[in-house]
């Protein structure tokens, strides 16, 4: 028998072989003095690449089945969803554009809610409120909802002014709120989706962190990405916590 | 129990089991923990969609996450250029280091990262999922490969890496 090929002693330290052609390339090993130094020196270069390949692991997200499990759910109930999303949505960019229109109740609720909101400091990012904005128009609009385990928020257009602030909360709903901004909100089982086609305002959105996934998106640009604990996004956070990420960015055209 | 909550518990089981492997064999491949903790819980989710276990569920979940990273790569290009991955560097195992040895492991960590990403990606891939208990079987399925020939690629794949490493460093050590 002649020396062991590298795959037969690859196979042999990995113990895959058939017990029968297993005992006889041991038995060689045994009695050939090369074979033997071959196999040693295959088994400390295995060691050394473990060794190697272990410096570049990260932690591992903290996830639980049930957020998996959600999530596959979600994805499975979309067909049977898709009709009541579709009124739902009808329903609530109506809804959404009374907002808009002072003196309706439903723009009265929300200038309720919102009073409070509007009272934290102006985010230094922010601009001023459009020039081109009708005076009167409300300054701020919004919507809050409880997800399951992930969301989207969708603005349809690129703007060349305004910023989105992103903050992670306690808070089980998701809220997003306009500044300077006549938008309307349409939604749906885990998505936000704000037409602010004819707006430049600034928007706050804050997302449970407990959320599995959450995305933030203007028209096909993903600006920020949270998956378990890990969070994807190309600005870092400010002194509140908030990822404030401007409408306007280099190498993306807006109109 | 009904047949859903069999499955639902034996869907838990498996999570526990192999949500980590298959994220650290991904973290490997991919280089960007962000991706692997994404690929891998989209692999699960398909996983439970499908509503029954495969004939080898290890197997089957890295087959659909390399798919998944496949075409990953092919509209990344995008992505990477938008996003910036903010979470720390840390690494499992991190502790306080002086100066000096910070800067030689990180340095051994981009050398590694380095010889990594210069193998042939199926080399790669068998290589890594050998290394994270993937029996020659699994490996096969998983990639679509004869079993036999997964020798060659592992005994190809450690080869190349150790031959780069000496290139480069002299010696993994």
């Amino acid at each position: 028998m002649g020396h062991l090929t590298d795959v037969e002693l690859q196979a042999l330290a990995d113990e895959e072989l058939p017990e029968l052609r297993r005992r006889s390339l041991r038995l060689h090993v045994e009695r050939c003095g090369d074979c033997a130094r071959r196999l040693r020196c295959l088994t400390g270069e295995e060691r050394q690449i473990a060794e190697s390949l272990r410096l570049l692991d990260h932690p591992s997200p903290e996830l639980e089945t049930g957020a998996i499990i959600a999530r596959a759910r979600s994805g499975r109930r979309d067909l049977r969803r898709g009709l009541m999303a579709a009124a739902l949505s009808a329903l609530f960019a109506a809804a959404a554009t009374a907002a808009v229109i002072p003196g309706t109740a439903v723009n009265r609720y929300l200038e309720r809610v919102l009073a409070g909101w509007r009272q934290a400091p102006a985010a230094t990012s922010q601009p001023a409120p459009s020039a081109s904005a009708r005076p009167d128009v409300p300054r701020s609009s919004g919507v809050a909802f409880v997800p399951e385990s992930e969301v989207e928020v969708v603005f349809l257009r690129p703007q060349s002014k305004g910023a989105i602030g992103i903050s992670l909360g306690a808070a089980p709903e998701v809220r997003v709120t306009s500044t300077g901004a006549a938008a309307a909100y349409a939604l749906d089982a885990a998505r936000v989706t704000i037409d602010n086609r004819s707006t430049d305002g600034s928007y706050e959105i804050a997302i449970p962190a407990r959320l599995a996934r959450a995305r933030v998106r203007v028209g096909e640009r993903i600006v920020f990405e949270k998956a378990g604990n890990t969070i994807a996004t190309e600005v870092s956070r400010d002194s509140r916590g908030r990822y404030v990420v401007p409408f306007s960015s280099d190498g993306e055209a807006n109109p | 129990m009904t047949s859903g909550e069999a499955f639902d518990a034996a869907f838990g089981r498996l999570f526990e089991e192999q949500f980590d492997s298959l994220f650290r064999y991904l973290d490997r491949l991919a280089g960007d923990p962000a991706l692997a903790s994404d690929l891998a819980q989209e692999a699960f989710t398909r996983l439970y969609r499908r509503g029954s276990m495969p004939n080898d569920t290890r197997a089957w979940l890295v087959s659909v996450a390399s798919n998944l990273f496949r075409d990953e790569r092919r509209g990344s290009s995008r992505r990477r250029r938008l996003l910036t991955v903010v979470p720390s560097d840390a690494v499992v195992g991190d502790v306080a280091l002086a100066p000096d040895e910070d800067a030689e492991l990180k340095e051994r960590r981009r050398m590694v990262r380095r010889v990594l990403d210069g193998l042939p990606e199926r080399d790669r891939q068998v290589l890594l999922l050998r290394h994270e208990g993937y029996s020659y079987r699994e490996i096969a399925t998983a990639l679509g490969l004869a079993e036999p020939s997964v020798g060659t690629f592992l005994a190809r794949a450690r080869q190349a890496f150790q031959t780069a490493f000496r290139e480069m460093h002299g010696s993994p050590d």
